[in-house]
């Protein structure tokens, strides 16, 4: 078999396990902290597609196989990587999208609601103080005495970064 | 017949390889990330000359662009590019080309466009923004709520996703009343499944 193909089947097997693997993790464990099962459950298939690789290759022996074994590597790992990044934000959106949580508001209150009714659960200090409370929680802010978030070393590189993105696309404040 | 038996196994056809032939295990890899790197100096020179136009869609049409470039690209270069280990040759040129634009389009998708998608909707991200560049690093709610992202306000910031809703036929408005329609209901019992399946409860607003 081609490193290709080694690649492909490895990581195609691997990523399932791992769609399955976070699912069976939160339905079993009642987990909530959905980015960490994420998180981990990636680490763990990764490393049983690199482990899967080199068992399949390691039967073979000499130097065809080590270089079999490298290409392997490369294509196996990259795929899996490629099909997270992709995966990834299609989770984030079923999870904190305001979008999807207004049609989804409107659809429990039976298709209709008074535009006020929105703005005032989406638009409020309340909900913002949730935002900030789940942001404290991934350690981006701290709450001081004074009733103000704080933010922490944590937030300054990731801000720093997409200031730089927003500079140079053109980006403006967004938000 | 004979020409269709050629594209797949003819070696020498036009100089590259038929279907079935095989090339570099890694020349995918290598040319997708090269022309990803040129599709994200495309995007960027884009959105820098032409700042009007709607960027989400004019970085489309520059990873349409980039695809018939990695084709070409694909073509016009030898099996191993000229430095691979010859020993490195083996899938067929189908798998191998199918691979590239796989990872052509993860690097754009979850990718470009994601950090673009951040970096100008990004909720939290803005939040951590205006905190971080404000005099005393800190913010309260009732800041934000005024505040928010360089002082347009969080009123705003709704204001743009009610927007996208109305305009992809999601919601309308009757007077005072904001009314799911027929394809809003359909994407609501989708990502009420989704949330189920997924164990998530209801998003922090």
């Amino acid at each position: 078999m081609t490193a290709q193909w080694i690649g492909v089947i490895a990581a195609t097997i691997w990523f399932v396990m791992f769609m399955l693997g976070h699912l069976a993790w939160v339905h079993l464990t009642g987990e909530r902290r959905f980015a960490l099962v994420l998180r981990n459950a990636f680490k763990l298939s990764l490393a049983g597609c690199a482990l899967s690789i080199t068992i399949y290759c390691g039967m073979g022996g000499g130097n065809a196989s080590m270089l079999l074994w490298l290409t392997s590597m490369v294509i196996g790992p990259m795929i899996m990587a490629c099909a997270f990044v992709l995966y990834i934000p299609f989770i984030f959106v079923i999870a904190t999208s305001l979008s999807v949580e207004t049609i989804l508001m409107l659809d429990e209150a039976g298709g209709t609601l008074p535009r006020q009714a929105l703005y005032d659960r989406f638009v409020s200090a309340e909900a913002v103080r949730a935002r900030l409370e789940i942001m404290r929680g991934n350690g981006l802010f701290t709450l001081g005495e004074d009733g103000r978030y704080l933010a922490t070393e944590k937030a300054f590189p990731p801000t720093r970064f997409f200031l730089a993105v927003k500079r140079m696309w053109n980006l403006g404040s967004g938000g | 017949m004979q020409s269709g038996l050629a594209i797949l196994y003819n070696v020498h056809m036009f100089g590259r390889p038929g279907l079935l032939m095989s090339e570099s295990d890694v020349k995918a890899v290598l040319l997708a990330s090269l022309v990803s790197l040129c599709l994200f100096a495309a995007m960027t020179t884009a959105f820098r000359f032409r700042p009007h136009l709607p960027k989400a869609l004019l970085s489309l049409r520059v990873f349409y662009g980039s695809l018939p470039v990695l084709l070409v690209t694909y073509w016009a270069t030898p099996a191993d590019l000229g430095f691979l280990p010859s020993e490195m040759a083996g899938g067929p040129v189908w798998l191998d080309l199918l691979l590239a634009v796989f990872f052509l389009s993860a690097s754009y998708f979850g990718g470009w466009l994601q950090l673009y998608n951040i970096g100008s909707r990004g909720y939290s991200l803005r939040i951590a923004m205006d905190a971080a560049l404000s005099p005393r690093r800190s913010l309260t709610p009732e800041e934000v709520l005024t505040g928010y992202s360089d002082g347009h306000g969080l009123t705003w910031m709704y204001d743009t996703r009610m927007d996208g809703l109305r305009q992809g036929g999601f919601v309308t408005d009757q007077g005072e009343m904001t009314v799911l329609e027929e394809r809003g209901r359909k994407t609501a019992g989708l990502f009420r499944m989704l949330r189920s399946i997924y164990v998530l409860g209801k998003a922090s607003p």
